[in-house]
């Protein structure tokens, strides 16, 4: 901990001098109501952490007692021509974090909210999610001069009334939204949050060679783009017209309107001579990722709330090959073996650079729920998974899950999705993953999935998963439960507090650690350790 | 993963020593007490003020990539769309008249070198890969890397005792070293396999030098014509020497040899840090005694038992098994071949300076052990097959002894550099992402025993994401040194970008004072206090007198 002087303001109070820059800078965000938030300026804002290692999420804290394996979603092998080095699955089996790391400094995890959620009605939570507190975000930013990324899809507050039924932006922006299954189990509903993610391809790959915007182009590179990142040598598409293309993309020797495309290793349209190699998206890429309560409509179904708890974005700024990636991860492994912390460049408002050309920034509800910039120790903790991870395709984890082709141009919606396996496996990754975790999460913590989805001994109850009719059956929460993480949530708003954790829990999870000794905390055995693609096998009915 | 690196009190240890050659004087500055804070990325102070200096040094900026890409009579190399390694300033090299600095740019692909003029305050790039990289699958350790025009991550540059320069490949290409025949030619194409220059003519490769990922590489002080040491920058990272079989014909190699502890126990093949090698007595047994063990005949020949140390790199796992976890990183022969005979496992070894020989036509070479957050000499002769390894400098060694103490720490020396009173200077790998900024320290060694007996805090660089590198001292105006800022944020200037429609993060249009990129300054000791190497010579000369009858 930084205990440091303050000496920028000659009215500060005897507390004030006393107290450290991340308690300030929480102290601060409970008072401001500004849209930007940056509440020491001349520091350089390294210096101003509670955690350096805010990258290392909480669910590395897990107990896995010898059995139960959560961590094989994240900490992967390299698998050939793959873009991602990390190679990371010892990380299956052994903790081996920094000095900083031993600690978990998520303390908010051991946090006992139930006054809190006691404290506000059903009534109030359902109407506080049910505000739309996304909208006016994008006049506030301008209105304060922010240079970063400025929110430019409308209505998407509305979720999937934003788009059209290829997934196509109504308000002509050219974000796409796609259907994916949501990764486990963090961004699983019955843990606490709903989310959406959209595309957008720089515009070059939404133009044909006069510079003009064509839908055909923009449809033919999005499927291109998906078939790259997936590794796959066809995939189908919304109809794209090879005409306005001028692209035989199917291979059959004919100019027509086509739904399959096999010409993959090369964009189309003004971006024709854009760098094209499998496992990397091209510059200029921008994810739209928003981060919800758990909505819960008037029959008690689950949905997606209006109101946001973040709005994230990535935008590929700098566009490097394999070799550059390469050095990028020799460079970690050097860094981390002598010892050094996470760090990344800070891009101003454009957020930080993971080192492999994506900028990561990002908005989080203010204290009065309007949402704000991240603080940079707000934006560190989304580094660790968005760069050092082995699962990730080129850091990205939604895209490569989107249900394949055609069809998952649209929406999220999780009704109706199978529980596809990942790829070169037979059972549903969700079933599985339960079978691994033991648990309907990282902290095996999920009292609610523990009951509908084990049986008394602590076996899953594979009977009810295969009775579960999609993805929505299985992993989306009772209303009751819905409502009480949302108040728990609604409370750390409260609090500013992320910088210690914004996990949504009423009560504390047992199966964490406080401190971790890399040398004597239980690990995993060999035969626990799973080989695992992040993408699914997705069935020919969903596609 | 276990965590591999381990603390080691070697450097406290009093190692045993003979007589050292080497020299040096009291710190003619006052030293700093901190480090330098990390300016906010773009800081206006990037431009005028980066450094942390004490009193009686003042410094100016030579150049700047801000400054040659604005001037269209001037040229660099730039490899677009690779962010902040695009430039890559790295070891800087004079000419013997001092009036030239031979800039190495470290990029992934693209390697060249830039000739920079100190009286022209001009830049000219002479040398330059073709930028097709690693192969139609940009993927760096695979069959298909054949880098025919291409060569990547120039780390040093030298200046030959022939006049000619030559630099060397270290994370990224075959790990070749490349001399350029006429350093002060000015191509108008200077791209390899293009239309001008030519290859066995205007550049080549020298084939007879290891393949290893090169980064401290120079010429004898005492044989320069005939010897060169040179460095495997790698976690089980050897030392090299060749001795050329014709005097002053580098094309055709010669002898290789690799330094083998006497007394080391450990595991030459495994890291220096690998569980094998991480006990405190196999660490201290790499010290010592060791002998010059050659991997070569002495045409370069192979040797029975021992791979050939040249040509391609090749693979250190399947890449067709996903089960299996180790790296495609590529391997260079010249390591298999130094792991055969035993050589010496060092913490990344990075750069390397020889001090002068002061007796017995000694030589002593300075090896950074970045991993190892230290730095080791080795006295040798260079036509004898034995040596001395000592720790010159460590975590351990006292900082400010009999000034101020500094909270600043020794970490990750990258680079080395020698003043004419044979002064050791240590440049650190850093701020790169931290708030702390990057130091060089003044390495004191008195009693000439090869331990540093003080290290003083001397610079320390507050650019946000750069590092210090290629610290070197003027031939002809020793009171004058140059430091390179290598891969600061601000290096991601990419004018093209603009009119593709993406927005230039790191230089802001409105603040493009602050868009400096990699840069070069100059650096100027007052008072007189490191003289020209003739007076330089005879203070040498008078500190070994000293020395050695006390």
């Amino acid at each position: 901990m930084v205990l440091a002087l303050v000496v920028q303001t000659p009215i500060a109070t005897a507390e004030q001098i006393t107290k450290a820059y991340h308690e300030q800078i929480v102290d601060h965000l409970r008072q401001q109501r500004s849209v930007l938030s940056n509440p020491l300026p001349e520091l350089h804002p390294k210096r101003t952490n509670f955690n350096d290692e805010a990258p290392i999420p909480p669910q590395c804290y897990t107990k896995t007692v010898g059995r139960f394996n959560p961590c094989y979603v994240c900490h992967q092998n390299g698998q050939t021509g793959r873009e991602n080095q990390m190679h990371d699955g010892v990380l299956q089996l052994d903790y081996a974090f920094s000095d900083v790391g031993l600690t978990n400094h998520w303390r908010n995890l051991f946090e006992d909210r139930s006054a809190a959620v006691q404290a506000i009605s059903d009534r109030e939570i359902q109407a506080w999610t049910a505000q739309n507190n996304y909208s006016e975000l994008a006049p506030r930013l301008r209105d304060a001069g922010f240079e970063g990324w400025i929110p430019d899809l409308d209505n998407l507050h509305l979720g999937a009334q934003a788009f059209d039924e290829h997934g196509f932006a109504r308000d002509g922006s050219h974000w796409v939204a796609f259907n994916y299954k949501p990764l486990p189990s963090t961004f699983w509903p019955t843990n606490g949050s709903t989310d959406d993610v959209m595309i957008r391809l720089a515009a070059p790959f939404r133009e044909d060679v006069q510079g003009n915007f064509s839908p055909d182009v923009y449809r033919a590179n999005l499927a291109i783009l998906e078939a790259r990142i997936k590794g796959f040598a066809r995939i189908s598409s919304p109809p794209v017209d090879e005409g306005q293309v001028g692209v035989d993309l199917n291979g059959d020797g004919e100019i027509g309107v086509v739904q399959e495309i096999s010409r993959v290793d090369r964009w189309v349209g003004a971006a024709a001579d854009w760098f094209n190699d499998s496992y990397l998206y091209p510059q200029g890429t921008e994810f739209l990722h928003t981060v919800r309560y758990v909505g819960v409509d008037a029959q008690g179904k689950i949905t997606s709330s209006t109101r946001m708890k973040e709005v994230r974005y990535m935008r590929k700024w700098q566009a490097y090959n394999k070799s550059v990636y390469q050095r990028e991860y020799d460079l970690e492994n050097m860094a981390k073996e002598q010892g050094q912390l996470p760090r990344y460049k800070l891009l101003g408002d454009h957020g930080l650079d993971n080192g492999f050309g994506w900028a990561v920034q990002g908005f989080i509800e203010g204290v009065d729920g309007r949402l704000r910039t991240l603080t940079y120790e707000e934006n560190l903790f989304c580094m660790g998974c968005h760069t050092s991870i082995g699962s990730t395709i080129d850091k990205t984890f939604a895209f490569p899950r989107k249900v394949d082709g055609a069809n998952g141009w649209k929406y999220i919606d999780l009704r109706g999705m199978p529980d596809a396996p990942n790829l070169g496996e037979r059972k549903g990754e969700i079933a599985t993953y339960l079978e691994r975790v033991g648990g309907g999460g990282e902290f095996r913590s999920n009292t609610e999935m523990q009951a509908r989805w084990f049986l008394a001994d602590g076996n899953v109850n594979t009977a009810a998963i295969d009775a579960a009719k999609d993805v929505y059956t299985l992993i989306t929460p009772s209303a009751r439960r819905a409502l009480d993480l949302n108040k728990a949530y609604r409370a750390i708003v409260a609090e500013q507090d992320y910088l210690y954790g914004r996990d949504a829990r009423v009560t504390p999870p047992v199966n964490v650690y406080r401190e971790v000794d890399n040398e004597t905390s239980p690990t995993l055995p060999a035969d626990k350790f799973h080989l695992w693609d992040i993408r699914l096998d997705w069935p020919d009915a969903a596609r | 993963m276990k965590p591999t690196a381990k603390t080691l009190a070697i450097g406290t240890l009093a190692l045993a020593v003979g007589q050292a050659a080497t020299a040096g004087t009291e710190p003619y500055f006052t030293p700093l007490t901190q480090s330098s804070a990390v300016a906010t990325p773009n800081h206006l102070n990037e431009l005028n003020s980066p450094w942390q200096v004490p009193g009686g040094i003042a410094y100016r900026n030579l150049t700047s990539m801000q400054e040659i890409e604005a001037d269209v009579t001037q040229s660099v190399q730039r490899v677009r769309g690779q962010g902040t390694s695009a430039t890559m300033f790295d070891m800087l090299a004079f000419d013997p008249t001092g009036e030239y600095i031979f800039i190495p740019h470290e990029t992934p692909i693209g390697a060249g070198v830039s000739r920079y003029s100190l009286a022209d305050d001009t830049n000219t790039l002479i040398f330059a890969g073709d930028q097709q990289g690693a192969g139609p699958d940009g993927i760096r350790g695979t069959k298909d890397d054949l880098w025919t025009n291409d060569f990547g991550a120039f780390d040093p540059a030298r200046y030959t005792p022939w006049g000619t320069v030559i630099a060397a490949e270290e994370w990224s290409g075959l790990g070749r070293v490349v001399e350029i025949m006429n350093p002060m030619g000015s191509p108008n194409d200077p791209v390899a396999g293009g239309s001008e220059l030519v290859e066995g003519v205007d550049w080549r490769v020298l084939e007879g030098i290891a393949a290893v990922s090169h980064e401290g590489i120079n010429f004898s002080r005492v044989r320069p014509n005939q010897v060169l040491y040179f460095i495997d920058e790698d976690n089980s990272g050897s030392i090299y020497k060749l001795v050329l079989s014709k005097r002053g014909d580098i094309a055709s190699g010669g002898q290789t040899f690799v330094l083998v502890g006497d007394g080391f126990r450990g595991d030459a093949v495994a890291n220096w840090n690998a569980d094998e090698n991480s006990d405190a007595d196999v660490q201290l047994s790499r010290f010592g005694s060791a002998t010059w063990v050659p991997i070569t005949g002495p045409q370069g020949e192979t040797l029975d038992g021992v791979p050939s140390p040249f040509g391609p790199s090749v693979l250190n796992c399947g890449p067709d098994n996903p089960a299996d976890p180790c790296r495609d990183e590529d391997i260079r022969p010249g390591r298999v071949a130094a792991d055969a005979v035993g050589g010496i496992p060092f913490g990344r070894p990075e750069d390397m300076t020889i001090g002068p020989a002061v007796y017995a036509g000694r030589e002593i070479l300075y090896v950074t052990t970045t991993s190892e957050h230290a730095v080791i000499s080795i006295e040798t002769h260079p036509s004898s097959n034995k040596a001395t390894v000592r720790q010159f400098a460590s975590r351990a060694t006292p900082r400010n002894v009999g000034f101020e103490p500094t909270t600043g720490t020794l970490s990750s020396p990258d680079n080395l550099a020698i003043d004419s009173l044979n002064n050791v200077y240590i440049i650190e790998d850093k701020p790169n992402g931290d708030d702390i900024g990057g130091d060089i320290w003044f390495a004191r060694d008195l009693n000439m025993d090869g331990v540093a007996e003080s290290l003083d805090h001397m610079l320390s660089i507050q650019v946000d994401g750069a590092e210090a590198t290629g610290m070197i001292f003027n031939p002809r105006q020793p009171s004058k040194f140059v430091v390179a800022v290598q891969h600061p944020d601000s290096v991601d200037i990419d004018r093209d970008r603009d009119e593709d429609g993406f927005a230039d993060f790191a230089c802001a249009a409105e603040a493009p004072h602050t868009c400096q990129g990699d840069a070069i300054w100059e650096f100027e000791v007052k008072g007189g206090k490191i003289p020209r190497p003739d007076l330089a010579r005879e203070a040498l000369e008078e500190n070994w007198t000293r020395a050695t009858n006390p």
